[in-house]
């Protein structure tokens, strides 16, 4: 029997004046860590006040996953502008509970709310 | 991938596979298969995914140092009641009492080291062999 097919990951970023918002939907496993780790470190290549990570269609993601998203933060925060996460799901935010990243980043219920805060 | 057959009693299932993680992603998917089979709710199922990625991440990064020509052996056993993981490399292991707490404040910042945390938050039991090379996991079904 095959296990039920996971979604790929899918990373989508939006420019607006002064905000990033960058969508990242299915399953940010460990083969795929390293793609959101490049695109998150891409996006934030240049400073940017305000970097928003939408996970509301995001299904699964692993500790390097997580790292993806700090090594954005600590880039970002290098260059003076800051991450929000909005959305996520109740195992993701169980997550970010557990590993105590929902103290280091602000995560905000919509996408709208987190740029708004 | 080589499958090898354990002795009857134990129903348990061997695999040993090169340590690249395209050859360990249809790993993880034969054992999630096993635990879809066995009626593990989702609950259960997702834990065991992030546990099974983690063990397998720090077989690959740690303990084989991304050495494509090693291995890694894992052994696998689904019950209607459980589901237990063995995952195996070929490197010198490690002391896992000795990895530093990432929920510290002060380790909060760091984009690694979360692996074993949430490997025993999400498994009922974690347990690592003396040498510290192989690293064993068990899930209770509970519906």
């Amino acid at each position: 029997m095959d296990a039920p097919m996971e979604r790929a990951l899918r990373v989508d970023v939006q420019r607006q004046p002064d905000v990033v918002v960058v969508t990242v939907s299915g399953s940010a496993t460990m083969e795929m860590s390293a793609e959101l780790n490049d695109r998150l470190i891409e996006t934030v290549q240049d400073p940017i006040p305000l970097l928003v990570i939408d996970l509301a269609e995001l299904d699964f993601v692993c500790s390097e996953g997580l790292g993806a998203i700090v090594n954005a933060h600590l880039k970002c925060m290098r260059q003076g502008g800051c991450i929000r996460l909005a959305g996520p799901t109740k195992p993701i935010l169980e997550l970010l509970d557990l590993t105590r990243l929902s103290k280091l980043f602000s995560i905000f219920p919509t996408v709208d709310e987190a740029i708004k805060a | 991938m080589a499958r090898l057959p354990l002795d009857q009693d134990s129903q348990a299932i061997e695999l040993v596979i090169p340590s690249q993680l395209p050859a360990a992603k249809k790993l993880e998917r034969a054992v999630l298969a096993e635990l879809e089979g066995q009626r593990f709710p989702e609950v259960c199922r997702f834990a065991t995914k992030l546990a099974l990625e983690e063990a397998i991440t720090n077989a690959i990064k740690h303990g084989n140092r991304n050495d494509p020509d090693k291995h890694i052996t894992l052994r696998f056993r689904v019950t209607p009641q459980e589901a237990e993981i063995w995952v195996a490399d070929e490197g010198e292991g490690f002391d896992p009492n000795r990895v530093p707490d990432p929920t510290l404040d002060e380790n909060l910042n760091k984009p690694n080291g979360r692996g074993i945390m949430l490997m025993r938050a999400y498994m009922d039991k974690v347990g690592y062999n003396q040498t510290g090379n192989e690293v064993r996991l068990i899930k209770f079904n509970r519906r």
